[in-house]
C-alpha cells in the first residue's frame, strides 16, 4: 500500500499502542521498583523448606483444582449439550456469573456447608456422629476453588461442544452411533482441543490465588507462594524475599499462560444458549442416568455453597450492622474503588480489542494482533501483591502512603480485570469487523459515525458485560485492599473478612447480604443501561 | 470505446502469504465484465484490489486515466457488493441506502427522495422500514443494489453477489445489474460462480486462475472451449 494510506491505517491503533506500553510499563516498572528496593533478589529464599513446601503445596493444590474443575466442568457441559429443560438458558448464563462472586462470599458458603457446624456435619449429627473436621487444608482449598472453576471450564467447554457442525450429530443419528461412539468421535475431540486453554487458564487462577488459601489453608502447611509474598509484604516487610518470591510465582504463571496460549479463539457464548441440535446420544438411559449424576454432583459443589451463605446470612444483625457508620464508609470505600477501576480496566481493554481488531482484519496482521493483547496476559501473571507493592514504592516520594493506597488499590483493581473485559469484548469487536470493516470503508463511514452506527450496536452488549464484570470483581475483590490493612482500604469484603476473623458471625451474615446486593445491583443496573434491552 | 478511458491493471501485483496474484487487463468503460474461474484463482482478489482493500506491491491499475493505487476505498470511483454482508443489520432498509449517500444519516429532502427513487427502481418501494433480517436473500441485495444507484459511481465491482439465489433469481438480479449499467453507462466487474449466468449481458470474459486474467472478448466463444486448456479443464470439456 502507498504511504498516506498506511498513515491512515496505522493512526487509529494509537489508543491501544499507548495502553499496551503503558500496561506493560506499569507491571515491569512496578518489578523493577520492587527488585530495586530490595537492593536485589535472594535466590536462597527459594531454596528455603518453608517456600519449598509453599511452592509444592501450589502444585499440588492447583493441580488438583484444575483437573476436578475440568472434570467436572466437561461432564456438565456434556449434560448441557445433551438436555433441553426449561431454565437450560439461565444455567448456562449462570456459568458465567460464578467468575464475579466474591471469593469471600464463596468461602463463606463453603464454611456454612463443611464448616465443624456446618451443614454436612449436622447432617451427620442427625444420625449420632460426631462432627468431622475435614475442611480446612487441600479440601477447603479444592472446593472453593472447583466452586469457581467448574462453572468456567463447563462454560469453555460447553462453547466447544457446540460449535460443532450440527450435521456430525445429524449423522451420527443416521449411522446408528451408540453414546460412547458420539463421545469418542464427536465430543472428545472438542473437548481435547478446548482443555489446553481451559486447563492453562484454571491453573494459573488456582496457583495464584489468595483469598480461599488465606482463609481456608488452616495454616503453615497449605501456605502457597502468594501468601508467602503476602506475609512477607505485610509482616516481615522483607522486600528482597518478597521480590524473589514473585518472580517465581511469575514464572509459574507464565508457563501456565503458555499452555493457555494454544487456546483456539473463544467460540460465541450466545450460540450455545441459541442452538438447537438433536444429539443421538440424548436418548439413551446410560447417559440420562451420568447426566444425572453430573447435576447432582455439580449442585454438591457449586449451588450448595450459595444455598449455605444464604441460609446462614437470614439470620444476619442487619440493623445493627447496617446502623455502623462502619458499615458505610466501607461501601463508600467500595463504590470509590470499583466505579474508576472498572471504567479504566473496561476503556483500557476497549482500546486493546479494537487495536487488535484493526491489526487482524484490516492489516492482516493476526501475530501482531495477539502481542497486542499480551500486556493483558502478563498482568494476570503479576501478583497483584507484588505491582502493589512496587507501585507504592514508585510513588512513596509524591505523597503520604495513606493518600496512596485508595489510588493504588484502583489500578491494580483494574489491571486485574481488564484480562476479564478484553476476554468479553475482543471477540465481538473482530465479528464485527469482520462483517463491517469493507463495507464501512468503502462507503467512506469512518471516525465517529463508524463507532455509532456501526460498531455501538454490535459491541454495547459485550461493552456492557465487560464493565459490569470489572465493577463487580472490583467490589468483591479481597487481596490488595487487604495488603494495605488501613482505614482508607476497608471495603466491604475486608470489612467481612475482619468480622467472620472475629467470629462476629450475625454481623457477617448482614455485610455479606449487602455486598452481593450491591454486586448484583450494579451488574445488572451496568448491563441493562449500557447492553440495551433484549430485542 | 477507448481502453484508456476504462480499468487497466498493467503488471498489477498482489502479494499473500501463499498467493501471488499478476493480473495485465484492459476493461473499456462501459463494458460488462464476467470475471470467471476456479475457486481461489484470483477473482476475489482483483475486486479487492480494485476496491482498495489489498496492497498493490507492483504495477498500477487505473480507471478513467486516474490512478487508483493512492485513493482509499471510499475515494475510488467504485462501489463493491460483496456475497453477503452488504447491509447493517441493525439499519433498516432505507437507512442501508441513505448511508451510501451520507455515512451520518444525514439526509436534506432532496437526497431522501433520490434513495426512495432508488428503492423503487429495485423494486423494494413499501418495504423501506424493514431490517436485513425480515427480507429475503434476493431483497438484501436489491437493497445493497439501491445503495449503488444512490453512489452512482461509474465502477461497480460485484463479487459473486448473487452465487446464493434460485437460478431464475440470479438471473433476474443480472439483468436488473445489466439494466442499471446501460441506464447509468457503468462499467461494471462480476464474478460468477456459474459461467452460463454471464450469457446475455457480459460483453467480455476474465478467466482467472492461478492468479492470471485472461481477456476473451466473447463470453460466448469463452464457453465454446479451445481458447486455453485450463479454461477448458475449468469448463469439465477436457
Amino acid at each position: 500500500m502507498s504511504a498516506p494510506a498506511r498513515a491512515g491505517a496505522l493512526g487509529p491503533l494509537a489508543p491501544g499502542i499507548v495502553v499496551a506500553v503503558a500496561a506493560t510499563g506499569l507491571a515491569l516498572a512496578a518489578l523493577g521498583a520492587l527488585i530495586g528496593a530490595a537492593g536485589g533478589l535472594r535466590l536462597g529464599v527459594l531454596t528455603e523448606p518453608y517456600v519449598l513446601a509453599a511452592l509444592r503445596f501450589t502444585l499440588l493444590q492447583a493441580s488438583l483444582s484444575t483437573a476436578l474443575s475440568l472434570a467436572l466442568g466437561a461432564g456438565l457441559a456434556l449434560a448441557l449439550a445433551r438436555r433441553r429443560f426449561a431454565g437450560r438458558a439461565l444455567v448456562v448464563r449462570a456459568l458465567g456469573a460464578s467468575m464475579v462472586v466474591p471469593t469471600i462470599v464463596a468461602i463463606y458458603g463453603v464454611v456454612a456447608v463443611h464448616g465443624r457446624v456446618g451443614s454436612v456435619n449436622r447432617a451427620l449429627g442427625a444420625f449420632g456422629v460426631e462432627p468431622v473436621s475435614y475442611l480446612y487444608g487441600l479440601p477447603g482449598i479444592v472446593l472453593a476453588h472447583v466452586f469457581f472453576n467448574a462453572p468456567l471450564a463447563a462454560r469453555l467447554y460447553l462453547a466447544a461442544l457446540e460449535a460443532a457442525p450440527p450435521a456430525q450429530h445429524r449423522i451420527a443419528a443416521s449411522l446408528g452411533f451408540r453414546p460412547r461412539d458420539v463421545f469418542r468421535l464427536i465430543d472428545a475431540p472438542a473437548l481435547r482441543g478446548a482443555t489446553p486453554a481451559a486447563g492453562g487458564l484454571i491453573f494459573m487462577l488456582c496457583a495464584t490465588s489468595f483469598a480461599p488459601v488465606l482463609a481456608l489453608g488452616g495454616g503453615p502447611s497449605s501456605a502457597t507462594l502468594e501468601v508467602a509474598i503476602y506475609e512477607a509484604l505485610r509482616f516481615e516487610f522483607d522486600l528482597p524475599r518478597a521480590a524473589t518470591l514473585a518472580l517465581a510465582q511469575i514464572a509459574l504463571a507464565l508457563c501456565a499462560l503458555a499452555l493457555a496460549a494454544f487456546a483456539p479463539a473463544a467460540a460465541d457464548d450466545r450460540a450455545a444458549v441459541m442452538r438447537e441440535s438433536p444429539r443421538a446420544d440424548a436418548g439413551a438411559a446410560s447417559t440420562r442416568m451420568l447426566d444425572a449424576l453430573v447435576f447432582a454432583l455439580a449442585g454438591a459443589f457449586v449451588l450448595a455453597p450459595v444455598a449455605g451463605a444464604v441460609a446462614t446470612s437470614l439470620g444476619g444483625a442487619f440493623a445493627a450492622t447496617y446502623a455502623d457508620p462502619a458499615f458505610w464508609r466501607a461501601v463508600a470505600t467500595s463504590l470509590a474503588i470499583a466505579v474508576p477501576s472498572g471504567l479504566i480496566a473496561t476503556g483500557a481493554a476497549l482500546a486493546l480489542a479494537r487495536a487488535a481488531t484493526r491489526l487482524h482484519v484490516r492489516l492482516a496482521r493476526p501475530g501482531w494482533a495477539s502481542a497486542m493483547t499480551q500486556p493483558a496476559a502478563l498482568i494476570l501473571a503479576v501478583p497483584p501483591f507484588a505491582l502493589a507493592t512496587g507501585l507504592f514504592i514508585l510513588m512513596r516520594p509524591f505523597g503520604a502512603p495513606s493518600a496512596l493506597a485508595l489510588p493504588l488499590v484502583v489500578v491494580v483493581n483494574a489491571a486485574s480485570a481488564m484480562p476479564f473485559a478484553l476476554r468479553a469484548l475482543a471477540a465481538a469487536s473482530r465479528l464485527n469487523a469482520e462483517r463491517y470493516d469493507r463495507l464501512a470503508r468503502s462507503l467512506g463511514v469512518s471516525g465517529l459515525t463508524r463507532l455509532r452506527l456501526v460498531e455501538w450496536p454490535d459491541l454495547r452488549r459485550p461493552l456492557g458485560l465487560a464493565l459490569a464484570t470489572a465493577f463487580a470483581l472490583s467490589l468483591g475483590d479481597l487481596g490488595v485492599a487487604a495488603l494495605f490493612g488501613t482505614g482508607e482500604t476497608t471495603t466491604l469484603p475486608v470489612l467481612l473478612y475482619a468480622y467472620l476473623g472475629s467470629y462476629q458471625t450475625d454481623r457477617a451474615g448482614a455485610t455479606m447480604v449487602a455486598l452481593v446486593a450491591l454486586i448484583v445491583a450494579i451488574f445488572v443496573a451496568t448491563e441493562r443501561l449500557i447492553g440495551g434491552e433484549d430485542e | 470505446m477507448n481502453e484508456g478511458e476504462g480499468l487497466v491493471a498493467d503488471g498489477l501485483t498482489v502479494v499473500h502469504p501463499d498467493f501471488t496474484a499478476t493480473y495485465d487487463l484492459a476493461v473499456p468503460r462501459g463494458a460488462f465484465c464476467a470475471l470467471i474461474g476456479p475457486s481461489g484463482g484470483g477473482k476475489t482478489t482483483l475486486l479487492n484490489t480494485v476496491a482498495g482493500f489489498e496492497a498493490i506491491a507492483r504495477g498500477t491499475l487505473r480507471f478513467g486515466g486516474v490512478d487508483l493505487a493512492p485513493l482509499a476505498p471510499a475515494a475510488r470511483p467504485a462501489t463493491a457488493l460483496f456475497q453477503d454482508h452488504n447491509l447493517f443489520a441493525h439499519l433498516d432498509v432505507t437507512a442501508n441506502v441513505a448511508i451510501g449517500v451520507r455515512p451520518d444519516l444525514r439526509l436534506d429532502e432532496g437526497q431522501r427522495a433520490e434513495v426512495a427513487q432508488a428503492l423503487a427502481r429495485v423494486g423494494l418501494a413499501g418495504k423501506e422500514r424493514r431490517r436485513p433480517a425480515d427480507l429475503s436473500g434476493g431483497e438484501r441485495q436489491r437493497v445493497a443494489l439501491a445503495r449503488a444507484l444512490v453512489r452512482d459511481r461509474p465502477l461497480l465491482l460485484l463479487d459473486e453477489p448473487f452465487a446464493a439465489l434460485d437460478p431464475g433469481l440470479r438471473r433476474d438480479m443480472i439483468a436488473l445489474v445489466d439494466a442499471l449499467r446501460r441506464e447509468r453507462g457503468a462499467t461494471v466487474l462480476l464474478s460468477l460462480h456459474t459461467p452460463t449466468d454471464m450469457l446475455g449481458h457480459a460483453d467480455l470474459a476474465a478467466f482467472i486462475a492461478e492468479g492470471r486474467a485472461i481477456l476473451v472478448d466473447s463470453p460466448a466463444r469463452a464457453l465454446a472451449g479451445g481458447l486455453d486448456p485450463r479454461l477448458d479443464a475449468y469448463l469439465g470439456l477436457t
